[in-house]
């Protein structure tokens, strides 16, 4: 379980997350909703310590981040994590000389799957293919819980088909997914859970296939009443 | 440990084209400066020698003989170590900055690897250590070949005895060669503590931003004072300490700021680092 | 480990090179011009507390060492760390130093601050106060059998307003300490006497030996004659005020140039006339105890003509015999300390080392100063020796 427990962060002057909690548990996937800016990347930056928070802790299974956390957690954010100039099986080699539970089998497999050439440079990929390497350099991982920061923005329709199937597979099924999008109405039927972030606080916390049982609200229903309401 | 060994493996091969052609420069600008110059005096001295019926002593008495320091002064020698004394130090920044910048995201891996972060201030640091005393090296081994150049091409009489040690000749390589061992590491330390404060200022920027740049800077002159405050010390006391006593006190005074920066540079990585 | 092989052929190229460049260099430092004493006669016993401070120049080399009956102890010219951190420092202070270092600390390093007897030493230093050109007196004195120190500092009165002040010599006796010291002011020179009462620590005299005016294109220096490098206690000084002019063709003509011998004891000054015969080696007058040597060397040896100054009468010159090359451009090295002559002298294979007793004329040991290894003879080579001391 990744809990994130009254985190505050300042950005200059702005207070930028105030007070925000959540949790996130292994097996399911927590999207974040919340308009662009309102603090969805920073969440997940400071999860990974890639930026720092002002008071608040966030704890990985009960303990805060160390470098074994890095075999158990990561983050695939919307920028490319590999030197432009490398091969994709440059980059490949890079992780498997690095993490332990890089699984080369499974980045061979995804990359049949994505039908990408791992001869190809990576400053050369489209924006798509681009994104699909990024996710596989999360997917081959064998780690408890994954970040992923706006997977689908800017992709086009058919890459955005490709990555969806892969989160319905058993590559996705036993860890722990945060999520962040600001267009819901793509993964509303692939999200566990949802976090409705505004002006730096958790609106609200729920269950998606509970309140689409109890009562019979969509995702985006939810959020017209929290943020009209 | 092994993680040291990777990115440090890494970083030297990242730039290690850049770092043939810096290499290829150097030999090129030095082994076409020997020939020129050489030739150079070898014209001038056949012109005068005609023009006044000299014989080779008489020009020799009026003229002095050749010595190598005139072709180590000379710009083909001097600008390609120049040169690379520039593009070094502007690695020193950008070994880090281009990790952020640009179509490159790469601090995010570095950042994210199962390793402390202060594995890659280590490896970054070596990697420039490894470069410059690569070029280091470099000269020593050039130096003998160019002397064989000038020497095919200057008759014995109208040279002075060129003797392979002769890196007193320029005042920066007194610096870059000294004549002892003990001096060389001492020097070279410096250096190191050099980059090691250069390191943790870029790190402070990054971690604080524009404000960064501020403290960077006041951490930069702190440094620098805290180092040399024996000197200052012992001026300021009228000479009251001797010679070994500022030199130990100095010793101390390294350690500390080379403490500090790596101190400082780990709590940044750990901490308060932003992508 | 294939893809590791640049950072392991950059490494090892870096380790063999710079290792082999310095083996090298301290084999090269083995070669490294080393001189010994050869005794040809005499009493070895002389040299065998004695350490000669040298300097060592031919063409291209300066090197400073210090010689001695073992050997040479050499201090690498391109060693620039030692320069930086060690400087040089006449052998008399390094041996204070050694023996006092706390009382040491922060002192100048100019001999002739400092007096010496077998129950103190007692250091002098004119302090420059502020920015009016104003000056305080300094004295320590440091008990050698209890190890004490004490100080004090006299303010320098109004009128003693100086660029800048240099102590020549200091002698102290029945509670009085005498210093005579070169002021300088805006190009005037005065040398000056000055006594300290040491019990009331006060300022007693200002006495003014000589006083020069800058006059239109003239110029005036004060020499003084006893050896500026040692800490001797002599009852005289014996100076020269020079006046001089240069000329159109930018040569120098002496207008005036007496010599004046000072008694510390009873405050004379006495003008004094060295013959004429002797004016040309006026340069290599020694004083010491209570004579004035003039040492004249010639193509068999060195003839040291004595003046005493009690008696006011030339004594029979002493002879030392042996084959000098009387053009060589090297100055020969003389040193009087406690009646003894220190002489070192180039000869055809090396220089001569010889200690003369100035009392009986004889001379006491003869040695050669040599270069061990002579390949690295550079024939144009010239040997200066500074100071010889007794540690």
């Amino acid at each position: 379980m990744i809990e994130v427990k009254n985190v505050e962060k300042k950005y200059g002057r702005k207070r930028v997350l105030k007070g925000l909690s959540f949790t996130a548990e292994k097996g399911e996937i927590t999207c974040l909703i919340g308009i662009n800016g309102v603090g969805k990347t920073t969440i997940m930056k400071a999860i990974m310590a890639l930026t720092p928070i002002n008071s608040g802790e966030i704890l990985i299974d009960g303990k805060k981040i160390r470098k074994e956390s890095f075999e158990k957690v990561t983050f695939i954010p919307d920028t490319i994590t590999m030197l432009p100039q490398m091969k994709i099986c440059d980059a490949f080699s890079f992780m498997a000389d690095f993490y332990k539970n890089w699984d080369p089998q499974r980045a061979e497999e995804l990359l049949q799957f994505f039908k990408l050439d791992p001869t190809e440079r990576i400053a050369n990929l489209s924006k798509g293919n681009m994104a699909k390497v990024n996710m596989i350099l999360g997917l081959a991982l064998n780690v408890d819980y994954l970040l992923m920061d706006e997977p689908f923005s800017g992709i086009d329709i058919f890459s955005r088909e490709q990555i969806a199937e892969v989160f319905t597979s058993h590559l996705i099924e036993d860890r722990g997914v945060i999520i962040t999008t600001h267009e819901i109405s793509d993964i509303e039927h692939l999200i566990d859970r949802a976090v409705l972030i505004d002006n730096g606080e958790v609106l609200k916390e729920f269950s998606v296939e509970e309140v689409r049982e109890k009562e019979g609200k969509s995702v985006v229903d939810v959020m017209r009443e929290v943020y009209r309401g | 440990m092994k993680n040291y060994l990777k990115l440090l493996n890494f970083e030297v091969n990242r730039f290690f084209k850049l770092y043939l052609t810096l290499i290829g420069l150097i030999i090129v600008s030095q082994f076409i400066g020997a020939i020129v110059v050489s030739k150079g005096y070898m014209n001038v001295t056949d012109q005068v020698i005609n023009k006044n019926q000299l014989s080779v002593s008489q020009y020799i008495k009026e003229y002095g003989l050749f010595s190598f320091e005139q072709f180590v002064g000379s710009e083909w020698f001097v600008l390609p170590i120049l040169f690379s004394i520039a593009m070094l130090m502007i690695y020193v920044f950008f070994i880090w900055y281009r990790d952020w910048f640009g179509k490159n995201t790469f601090i995010y891996r570095l950042l994210m690897l199962p390793t402390e972060r202060i594995t890659i201030y280590f490896a970054k640091l070596t990697t420039i250590m490894l470069l410059v005393l690569g070029l280091v090296t470099l000269q020593i081994l050039l130096i003998p070949i160019e002397i064989k150049i000038v020497t095919s091409i200057i008759p014995t009489d109208f040279r002075s005895d060129f003797s392979s040690s002769h890196f007193d000749s320029l005042e920066m390589l007194v610096w870059l060669y000294p004549n002892a061992f003990i001096e060389f590491i001492l020097i070279y330390g410096v250096g190191l503590i050099l980059v090691a404060v250069l390191f943790t200022a870029i790190l402070i920027e990054r971690s604080y931003g524009l404000k960064g740049i501020f403290f960077a800077i006041v951490y930069g002159m702190l440094s620098f004072g805290v180092f040399i405050a024996p000197i200052l010390l012992n001026v300021f006391s009228n000479d009251y300490f001797y010679a070994l006593e500022i030199f130990l006190m100095l010793l101390v005074m390294s350690i500390i700021v080379l403490g500090s920066a790596i101190w400082i540079a780990n709590h940044l990585l750990k901490y308060k680092i932003r992508v | 480990m294939k893809k590791y092989w640049k950072t392991i052929l950059m490494s090892l190229i870096i380790v063999t090179t710079i290792g082999s460049y310095y083996i090298q260099q301290a084999m090269a430092s083995k070669n490294d011009i080393s001189f010994k004493i050869e005794t040809t006669r005499g009493n070895k016993g002389e040299i065998d507390n004695l350490i000669l401070q040298a300097s060592y120049q031919s063409d291209d080399t300066y090197h400073r060492l210090n010689i001695s009956k073992e050997g040479s102890t050499n201090q690498k010219s391109g060693s620039f760390v030692g320069e930086l951190i060690g400087q040089y420092k006449p052998l008399m202070i390094q041996k204070y130093i050694q023996e006092h270092r706390k009382f040491m600390r922060g002192k100048e390093i100019n001999p002739g601050q400092y007096f010496e007897d077998e129950d103190r030493l007692i250091y002098t230093y004119f302090r420059s106060k502020g920015l009016g050109n104003l000056f305080t007196l300094q004295i320590d004195t440091l008990d050698k059998h209890t190890n004490d120190s004490s100080s004090f500092e006299i303010n320098m009165p109004d009128q003693v307003r100086y660029d800048w002040i240099t102590e020549r010599d200091v002698y102290v006796e029945n509670g009085k300490i005498k210093i005579i010291a070169t002021s300088y002011l805006n190009g005037d020179e005065e040398l000056h006497l000055y006594t300290v009462d040491k019990n009331k620590k006060e300022l007693e005299h200002d006495s003014i030996l000589a006083k020069l005016q800058l006059e239109e294109r003239t110029k005036v220096i004060i020499q003084v004659f006893n050896d500026y490098n040692k800490v001797q206690n002599e009852n005289y000084i014996l100076y020269m005020v020079e006046k001089y002019k240069y000329l159109e063709n930018g040569e120098r003509e002496i207008i005036s140039n007496p010599m004046y011998l000072y008694n510390y004891l009873n405050n004379e000054v006495k003008e004094w006339t060295i013959p004429a015969e002797l004016k040309s080696y006026m340069n290599s007058i020694i004083l010491q105890g209570t004579d004035i040597f003039i040492p004249v060397r010639s193509t068999n040896g060195l003839v040291v003509n004595r003046y005493n100054i009690e008696k006011k009468q030339w004594e029979e010159p002493i002879n030392f015999k042996y084959p000098s090359i009387a053009n060589a451009k090297e100055e020969p090295s003389l040193q009087i300390t406690d009646g003894k002559l220190y002489l070192v002298d180039r000869v055809s294979d090396g220089h001569l080392f010889l200690i003369g007793d100035l009392r009986t004329g004889e001379s006491l040991y003869e040695g050669k100063i040599i270069i061990e290894n002579k390949e690295k003879l550079d024939a144009d080579y010239s040997l200066y020796i500074e100071q010889i001391a007794n540690i």
